[in-house]
């Protein structure tokens, strides 16, 4: 053993009270961890360079572009994973050669965003995980006419209805986009963009 | 040669037109084609910002290229890491360091997370053996460099994971069977599905195969091997030659024979997943004899991983992971020389090595995240493992069957602890700084800390630039410290400590739309290499008197830290796509000056290790229902021998391999095929096999297997 025997009772002692402090923790706030696979900071990049070659962006931004984070208060992943999208847009200077503006919104009703959004003259939308299907698709629904680009987290929230989403196959990042919710959303993207993604009809 | 460099320039031509032409949306392409790693700082981070040289291949590349084996998907399509064939096993090195004859024990295996390498002699396979089915990979990620920080031993040259496709990505049934003819067959089943669990969401993949090879009959030289020491008459090597003589074709004893299965289920924070593995094999020089079908070698693993990860807050994450690994190996090895086996077993014995590790342990973690916007992470972690190893070795005589005992039997328990914390700070957005340490306590070997450090600038746009310094080791392996055999060696034991690297390194990689270049310089010192070694008299005659050797042992090794390394040198690579995405191209080359040194004796090189290795690859997607076309090109230099030393100075030529595929979809819906056509220059290996010649010339090199063709058929149902 050669003088580890110290080292190694005091690791293994860390170790037992780790695992019961985890332990406890866990039972204290059960919210399993969002399967977030794309980086925020990544995602942010590319939403952002997706909004670039929106057609509509000009006319729906006005002079700056407001980039909304919705997320939930009650929900730690949420909050957590909204933090990281601000932090990144902080760091944005424009795009397409207008100033981004980061708004963000805690969650309370599909209505309330969606009159944010209208109101606010939000150009695009990021929600943040934490939110489940009927949310979503009530989202989907409240958005329904409102020109802005929508865009959630995960890959899965496009199937319930936001316009765009983020996944990870490869090891490397992919969007999906909601085509149908991009028309009635007033996103129009070019034939060769959206042949960069996966098109969800 | 020529005809590939035409082929590349037009691509590399082709590829940067296209910038101009695509302009529009080459920005997002490149974007896209970013690389995603999570193993160099458990975190998913792009591989451009990660504190680590960072690789990862994807599935689609994979499936292009006609990719079998993991060894093929390094040699072929990374930068850094590089494998040698010695028969059908893969010797893993890196960056102009490989150690031959380690079983890939300096470089450590993850898949999803988990570490393959064993308790007993940290073998980990990237052949035949590596037992992931290659349609369930969805990326494999190269750490190349030290990276025992978060992750103990073993991870010297780097760290290899492999990441499972997701059930979306792999939804319903498959079956596959492929065939490199007419030598072998695989077969497997695969299926992948999403569902609610328990209220949440679930997926669930799994693959399980059946390999099985038989050949290929490959020539070895005919000659007369030097005559039986022991009974000073030329002895048997196989039935077909008479006495004396070694060589022929190797037909009976060339096989393969692998069975795997992997699943992985996830559930909310839950993680399950479940390995097993069962790999024989056997080639005409791995015996005393030649051509013996009865010599072989097997593995059998068999893992079990359950992880559970919570966010307590804003600020809290937090996993605990379980795991238990079960890892048995069995060596048969026959020869009918009186010389290779015990006193009195004049006409031959079976030489068996068993060998067995059984491991478990808990490894918690926690992540903060102070600033609640991931500016400010610390990774904290302790992993502790129980372990029970043993292993032993019989002389079985060849007539009778008869076995004198175990020699160098053990039986161990042990225990090992590794804390590991990480800080990750952005203090900027164009400045990154990682610092990290882990500390490994292990009753086996003793204690070992293992910092790094590194920065990450993105001074403009596109660019980032990495200084890194990092430190890793090698715990000593069972069979370094335990094993003992009274007639010819004594145990390492607690002499032994485990092997270090220390390593320095800057690399710049700078992106232009969808072309990405990327280029390095490396420096690393490695000590304590464990190397066998002779006993001088005054230690031999202690071993005797303490009964460790038999009296009258003439002479006795013990495996002892002697060894050190040196090397530096540079890893260059460009990569790129064109035409919406359907044409891709990449090549990277790395050059490395090394020098191995032992106390006493001057330095010299690396036996194996190509100072310049390389790889160049390209693939055009047709359009509509056109097959995709791929071809890959990898490159090794002039190497030393596995026996070369300085009184024998033995070197292997250029190797070129050429990989050319054509990949698409057949007549049904799901169903698609892929052909491969595998060349290589050089018909011979940097391996010197066969008994010593009698006319004392050099032995002969093992052979290759120059040219072999391949078709594959997958059939997904219920996607």
């Amino acid at each position: 053993m050669r003088g580890v025997d110290a080292a190694s009772s005091r690791l293994w002692l860390l170790l037992r009270r780790s695992c019961a402090a985890l332990f406890i923790l866990c039972l204290a706030a059960p919210v399993a961890a969002e399967d977030v696979s794309v980086p925020v900071s990544l995602q942010m990049e590319l939403l952002l360079k997706v909004a670039s070659y929106d057609k509509n962006l000009k006319q729906r931004a006005g002079e700056r572009v407001r980039v909304a984070v919705v997320f939930k208060l009650d929900d730690a992943d949420s909050a957590r994973y909204a933090g990281q999208a601000l932090k990144a847009l902080s760091e944005v200077d424009d795009v397409s050669g207008m100033p981004v503006e980061a708004l963000s919104l805690i969650y309370s009703d599909a209505a309330g965003l969606a009159r944010f959004t209208r109101e606010g003259g939000v150009a695009v939308l990021y929600v943040a995980p934490g939110f489940g299907e009927t949310e979503l698709e009530g989202i989907a629904q409240a958005l329904d006419g409102v020109s802005v680009l929508s865009a959630g987290a995960l890959a899965k929230y496009t199937l319930r209805g936001l316009v765009l989403g983020f996944d990870l196959a490869g090891g490397k990042p992919k969007l999906w986009v909601h085509l149908a919710r991009a028309r009635r959303q007033s996103v129009e993207l070019s034939s060769s963009v959206l042949k960069l993604m996966r098109v969800i009809e | 040669m020529k005809a590939l460099s035409s082929l590349l320039a037009l691509a590399l031509g082709l590829g940067f037109s296209s910038v101009a032409a695509a302009e529009d949306t080459s920005d997002l392409e490149g974007l896209l084609d970013q690389d995603v790693v999570s193993a160099a700082s458990k975190t998913a981070e792009a591989a451009s910002t990660a504190p680590a040289m960072s690789v990862s291949i994807s599935a689609d590349e994979i499936r292009e290229h006609g990719i079998r084996t993991i060894d093929e998907a390094i040699n072929f399509l990374a930068m850094g890491m590089q494998l040698e064939k010695f028969y059908h096993a893969a010797e893993i090195g890196a960056r102009g360091v490989l150690l031959s004859g380690d079983v890939g024990a300096h470089v450590l295996l993850l898949v999803d997370g988990h570490a393959v390498n064993e308790a007993w002699g940290a073998t980990a396979y990237y052949d035949r053996g590596t037992g992931v089915p290659m349609e369930l990979i969805d990326h494999i990620e190269l750490i190349i460099g030290p990276g025992s920080v978060l992750y103990g031993s073993n991870a010297m040259l780097g760290v290899v994971n492999i990441v499972t496709r997701r059930a979306k990505d792999f939804a319903g049934a498959h079956v596959i069977v492929e065939s490199e003819l007419p030598i072998n067959l695989r077969a497997a089943l695969g299926y992948g599905r999403e569902f609610r669990w328990f209220g949440q969401d679930a997926e669930l993949v799994l693959e399980l195969e059946q390999f099985e090879q038989r050949g290929p009959t490959l020539d070895y030289p005919i000659y007369e091997a030097v005559p039986d020491p022991v009974t000073g008459v030329p002895r048997p090597y196989s039935a077909e030659q008479p006495p004396g003589i070694w060589g022929g074709p190797g037909d009976d004893a060339s096989s393969i024979s692998g069975s795997a299965g992997y699943l992985r289920l996830r559930s909310g924070g839950l993680q399950i997943g479940l390995r097993g593995m069962l790999y024989r094999r056997s080639h005409p020089a791995d015996s005393g004899n030649f051509d013996d079908p009865d010599s072989f070698v097997r593995d059998r693993w068999l893992s079990a991983d359950i992880k559970y990860a919570v966010t307590l807050d804003e600020m809290l994450q937090a996993s605990v992971r379980l795991y238990g690994d079960h890892y048995d190996f069995r060596q048969d090895w026959l020869s009918f020389g009186a010389a290779d086996c015990l006193e009195g077993q004049d006409s031959g014995c079976m030489w068996r090595l068993m060998g067995r590790g059984n491991w478990a342990g808990v490894e918690p973690q926690l992540d903060i995240d102070w600033l609640q916007d991931h500016s400010l992470v610390t990774l904290i972690g302790v992993d502790g493992r129980i372990k029970n190893v043993g292993s032993d070795v019989n002389y079985y005589d060849y007539l009778d069957g008869s076995s004198e005992g175990p020699i160098g039997a053990f039986e161990k328990n042990e225990q090992a602890l590794g804390a590991y914390v990480q800080n990750t700070y952005w203090p900027v957005s164009v400045l990154g700084l990682n610092l990290g340490a882990r500390f490994d306590a292990d009753s086996r070997f003793g204690h070992a800390l293992s910092p790094r450090a590194a920065a990450t600038l993105l001074p403009w746009t596109g660019a980032a630039f990495k200084l890194i310094y990092a430190e890793a080791f090698r715990a000593p392996t069972a069979w370094d410290v335990y094993y003992t055999d009274p007639r010819s060696q004594i145990a390492g034991g607690s002499h032994i400590e485990p092997e270090g690297v220390r390593s320095l390194e800057a690399s710049l990689e700078q992106r232009f739309g969808n072309q990405r270049v990327f280029a390095g310089v490396f420096r690393s010192w490695w000590q304590d290499l464990v190397l066998l070694t002779e006993l001088n008299d005054q230690e031999l005659a202690a071993a005797i008197s303490s009964g460790e050797l038999l009296p009258d042992t003439p002479a006795a090794n013990q495996l002892r830290n002697v060894s050190d390394i040196d090397s530096y040198g540079i890893n260059a690579g460009y990569y790129g796509a064109a035409l919406g995405g359907s044409l891709r191209y990449g090549l990277s080359l790395t050059h490395a000056v090394t020098r191995i040194s032992e106390p006493g004796g001057a330095s010299t090189v690396l036996p194996v290790a190509a100072p310049t290795s390389g790889n160049a690859r390209i693939s055009f997607s047709l359009p509509n229902e056109l097959p995709t076309l791929a071809l890959a090109a990898r490159f090794v230099s002039r190497r030393p021998l596995d026996e070369y030393a300085p009184d024998n100075e033995r070197y292997a030529d250029p190797q070129v391999e050429l990989r050319a595929a054509v990949s698409g979809g057949l007549l049904l819906p799901g169903l698609s095929y892929r052909l491969t056509a595998n060349y290589a220059f050089l018909d011979v290996g940097p391996y010197a096999v066969g008994a010593p010649p009698l006319d004392e010339s050099p032995r002969p090199l093992v052979p290759v297997d120059t040219f072999r063709l391949g078709v594959g058929l997958q059939y997904d149902l219920f996607p």
